[in-house]
């Protein structure tokens, strides 16, 4: 038993050089935007003050959930402005974790779990964490933070490149630790499904009760990343957005 | 491992599903919940604060009761007490009507009971000088003039009193 691999399902041509074909992975992600807008549009259709049954009152509380944990901790009083795209990636990475779990390995696997997918994502927020920076304290502010105040010009210029890779190792790392936990999650469940086909018939219980706790603590995995990523996204953005920053942008 | 090598189509796709989905979600989801939620904030906070007002409004009539009602103990204290003290100044006041009243009856008796003396007293008189004039007239075949007689009659009366007063002191 092993995981689906990549399957071209309609050529289209490049652009710019980049193969832009549809293919089973880019079908997952689509799942798991298509899922995802269904479920909270479901969940959110009632337009009345009150939250009406257990679904409306789970998904209101974890919009909320990123809303008090990601958002006002972190990005202080303009943080309901980004409270929207720090759910719509919260809902998005949960829901591609997610998909991992479904039964049928031949079809499905988390659309987190391809290392293209978590770099994009990264990419795309350090795209917006540049952008702010850039908007609120100037190109020289955002260049500045990479030299830090009062060094001699000979140890700022040893210490820039290290700031830089420091500063780097942060997308990589966001990308990384999404990509490398859901991977081997889903690789470990996968061997414990595969121990169970091929065990002895006496040892068939062991790999099926490892797999069950691996399922439940998988599920568990899922939330907890896609929370973590959206959480270290919110502490980017909020880091963009400091004031220390400005100032020191402005000297 | 698929999921190891890296294929840029699938980080592009990544991108333009995700702008969808937030420009979907933002417009037609959460732009809508945001404005429940803020909604339902403002309404507890508002219901809150009208039961912050309500529960100090109870609070002061609470102490508004109690004063009242402290003070209308007060006053039935001073009621009761006023009570008392008119009920006790009646009952001094019918007795000493009932002593005043008593005094009065026996005073009146003893005024009766004087004058009826008298009048016996006075009829005795009468009827003892009428008889004394009848015995004496009797006795002494003799004829005597009515002032004599008279003279005679009180002067036994009175005699006849004078031994009824020793007689009662001794």
């Amino acid at each position: 038993m092993h995981e689906i691999g990549r399957i071209v399902v309609i050529k289209l041509p490049g652009v710019f050089g980049i193969d832009m074909s549809i293919t089973n992975n880019v079908l997952l992600l689509w799942l798991a935007a298509a899922i995802a807008f269904t479920v909270l549009t479901l969940a959110f259709r009632r337009k009345e003050p009150v939250a009406h049954g257990t679904f409306q009152n789970l998904f209101e509380g974890l919009y909320q959930f990123i809303d008090d944990n990601v958002s006002r901790d972190n990005l202080g009083p303009g943080a309901k402005a980004w409270t929207p795209l720090l759910a719509s990636l919260f809902f998005f990475i949960l829901v591609g974790n997610l998909l991992g779990m479904v039964p049928d390995p031949h079809h499905f696997k988390a659309a987190t779990s391809n290392l293209s997918v978590t770099v994009g994502l990264a990419i795309m927020v350090y795209a917006i964490v540049i952008t702010v920076d850039i908007r609120i304290h100037g190109l020289k502010g955002f260049l500045r933070k990479f030299v830090p105040e009062g060094l001699p010009r000979g140890i700022g210029l040893l210490v820039a490149p290290i700031e830089v890779i420091s500063w780097l190792a942060k997308p990589v790392s966001l990308a990384v630790r999404l990509f490398a936990n859901m991977m081997a999650g889903h690789a470990l469940l996968l061997i414990f499904i595969s121990l169970q086909v091929t065990a002895l018939w006496y040892l068939k219980a062991l790999p099926l009760v490892g797999a069950v706790a691996m399922a439940c603590f998988e599920l568990f995995v899922c939330f907890i990343q896609a929370f973590i990523f959206t959480m270290l996204a919110g502490m980017y953005i909020s880091d963009a957005l400091a004031a220390q920053h400005a100032t020191e942008g402005a000297k | 491992m698929d999921g190891l090598s890296f294929d840029s189509g699938l980080m592009v796709w990544t991108w333009i599903t995700f702008a969808i989905l937030f420009a979907l979600l933002a417009r037609f989801t959460f732009k809508p919940l945001q404005r429940l939620l803020d909604q339902r904030e403002r309404a507890i906070r508002d219901s809150l604060e009208q039961a912050r007002l309500a529960r100090m409004e109870a609070e002061a009539m609470q102490k508004e009761h109690a004063e009242k009602l402290a003070q209308a103990s007060n006053e039935t204290k001073q009621i009761i007490a006023e009570g008392h003290r008119i009920v006790a100044q009646m009952k001094n006041e019918a007795r000493d009507a009932a002593k005043r009243e008593a005094a009065n009856a026996m005073t009146q008796a003893r005024a009766d009971i004087d004058r009826e003396v008298q009048r016996s007293m006075d009829d005795l008189k009468n009827t003892v000088a009428t008889l004394s004039f009848r015995i004496a007239r009797q006795v002494i075949k003799t004829k005597l003039d009515e002032t004599e007689h008279e003279k005679l009659a009180n002067d036994f009366v009175d005699r006849l009193k004078k031994t009824n007063v020793a007689r009662k002191t001794a």
